[in-house]
């Protein structure tokens, strides 16, 4: 049952001005693909705005016809209900769809439903005309300058996947009490994150530094790493189109609204990302895991510690 | 058209989930017992979908049934390895060994260990007990073989599966887990059999211990696992 803050079926009465929101997913397994939905007329396209990925702002607002959001990923956006309502017209309501079919867990398949198709998450009862003071982000209001990418000290490759019926991170299994390895605090790191299969998705949780991505590509994996074989299950390569913000000039692959600092990083089939950290004011030992609930609890995930002065130069830990 | 009651709804969506059922296991001419919804208590449920009660065969040649006789009333930890096995089952049977070591008397009194053959055509009862004897497996672990479908049925109600038939019918892919539960509360974990075995103890420990740790006004809660006898 889709539930939003715990609600069956919610609704939220909005006046016709700008709101911000702070979507979380919170599910255990589901990716989402979330648009703005006429339910009386399910093609109407309604734009709106993201401005923050993992609570990190983006540089510049980016409109949007939609965003894909894996488990424990955050999305800030701006709907402007008053410019929704005269894209509806005589309508009152539109609704957060849904539009990513997922049928199990290992993750979403490559079919976007039509407008009306998918699962209804939350309601918007838009009410009466009020005053705004709010930025208009069609204004491109520059929020925030991204820190600058500088020569990592080392990268390390981390290839997610299966082994004999069990999660493991390069071909080795959880021992909370083990750091896999050590990175040198205040210095710059890039990391492999690999998914060598073409049936599950993860959305990738690192703990401590947020990271950014550098790339996403293809790594031509389409095999169940086990037996070599193509999977039957094969989901094909699908990823996430950019939802109309488009994809980075700058970092191949990477969809404009995924620019930003983040925590958490959707691990798409077949797909290699390349990530950056600048491992800064902390010190100590962190996780890195899976935030597929069930993955998780099956301990997909591994343990690093941060250290001033120590050297591991490990590039498959 | 007769009117839709709840009733109606939820008999429906029952026939439909052993509609699915029958086909993910029709290829294995397996079938799988018929379960509704209505009046069974959700702790029965639990048993009728993934404890079925077949009859397997110790490696000492004594019939048991593996609900009434193993998993009613205990604490277990199963298994399933194959005697021919080259790498995963000896590693992961080795580091059930150390766990015994580890988990002491508990054994056999408050924990049970179960192996179950994933070749029942060529693990016979004296394969079995060979094995166990090459390994070390101490008082309180059983090995079981049994007729193919029954452990066919057995290990998909365990969860041992793949939805891709082709790894589903590699034997390796299910001789790394280890199930680990607890039939009193049912309450029923997994944790990797090729992680190190103090961290293998730990979980079972944990999954034993943790809900008797505390109290509930003042009056510590009595362990139903813990035969006294």
């Amino acid at each position: 049952m889709q539930l939003v803050n715990g609600v069956i079926q919610p609704f939220l009465s909005v006046n016709k001005r700008r709101y911000r929101f702070r979507v979380l997913n919170a599910g255990p397994s589901r990716f989402y693909e979330l648009f703005l939905t006429d339910p009386l007329s399910p093609g109407t396209v309604i734009p709106f705005w993201v401005i923050a990925n993992d609570g990190n702002l983006l540089p510049t607002p980016l409109q949007v016809t939609s965003f894909r959001v894996g488990v424990a990923e955050r999305y800030d956006i701006i709907i402007d209900f008053n410019q929704v309502k005269t894209l509806i017209g005589a309508h009152t309501t539109v609704r957060l769809e849904n539009r990513l079919e997922q049928t199990d867990g290992q993750g979403p398949t490559c079919n976007i439903f039509p407008g009306g198709q998918g699962i209804y998450c939350l309601e918007f009862r838009i009410g009466s005309a009020v005053a705004d003071g709010s930025v208009n982000p069609a204004t491109h209001p520059q929020f925030y300058q991204l820190p600058s990418v500088i020569t990592p000290r080392v990268t390390r490759n981390f290839v997610f996947d299966r082994s004999n019926g069990q999660w493991v991170i390069n071909d080795r299994f959880a021992a909370c009490t083990e750091m896999r390895f050590t990175v040198e605090q205040n210095t710059a790191e890039n990391w492999n994150i690999i998914n060598p299969r073409s049936d599950w998705q993860h959305p990738i949780h690192i703990h401590d530094e947020e990271h950014r991505i550098l790339s996403r590509s293809n790594n031509g994996g389409h095999h169940s790493s086990l037996s070599g074989a193509v999977s039957s299950f094969s989901r094909g390569d699908c990823p996430f189109d950019g939802g109309g913000a488009g994809i980075s000039t700058q970092f191949p692959g990477v969809p404009n609204v995924e620019v930003s600092r983040k925590d958490v990083t959707r691990l798409q089939q077949d797909e290699t990302n390349l990530l950056f950290f600048r491992f800064r004011d902390f010190a100590g030992d962190y996780p890195m895991h899976c935030h597929n609930v069930v993955h998780e609890d099956h301990a997909m995930m591994l343990a690093f510690e941060v250290q001033p002065g120590v050297i591991d130069d490990n590039p498959n830990p | 058209m007769a009117t839709m009651t709840r009733r109606n709804v939820l008999a429906a969506a029952g026939v439909t989930t052993v509609a699915g059922t029958t086909a993910l296991l029709g290829d294995d001419k397996v079938t799988k017992q018929r379960y509704l919804f209505q009046n069974i208590p959700p702790r029965e449920l639990i048993r009728q979908r993934h404890l079925p009660n077949v009859e397997l065969v110790t490696m000492d040649g004594q019939k048991v049934h593996f609900y009434d006789d193993l998993v009613k009333d205990k604490r277990v930890v199963i298994q399933f390895m194959y005697t021919r096995c080259k790498d995963v089952c000896p590693m992961v049977t080795h580091h059930l060994v150390e766990v015994q070591r580890i988990l002491h008397d508990r054994v056999g009194h408050d924990i049970f260990f179960y192996s179950i053959s994933l070749s029942p055509e060529e693990d016979r009862p004296e394969d079995l007990k060979r094995f166990a004897e090459e390994h070390g497996a101490g008082p309180g672990w059983l090995f079981l073989t049994g007729e193919p479908n029954d452990i066919l049925l057995l290990r998909k109600s365990l969860g041992f599966t793949y939805d891709d038939p082709v790894e589903d019918a590699d034997r390796n892919n299910h001789s790394g887990m280890l199930r680990i539960g607890d039939e009193p509360l049912m309450r029923w974990a997994t944790c990797q059999g090729g992680a190190n075995p103090k961290w293998i103890a730990s979980v079972i420990q944990n999954e034993a211990d943790a809900p008797f740790k505390g109290a509930v006004n003042g009056i510590r809660q009595a362990d139903p696992a813990v035969h006294k006898d």
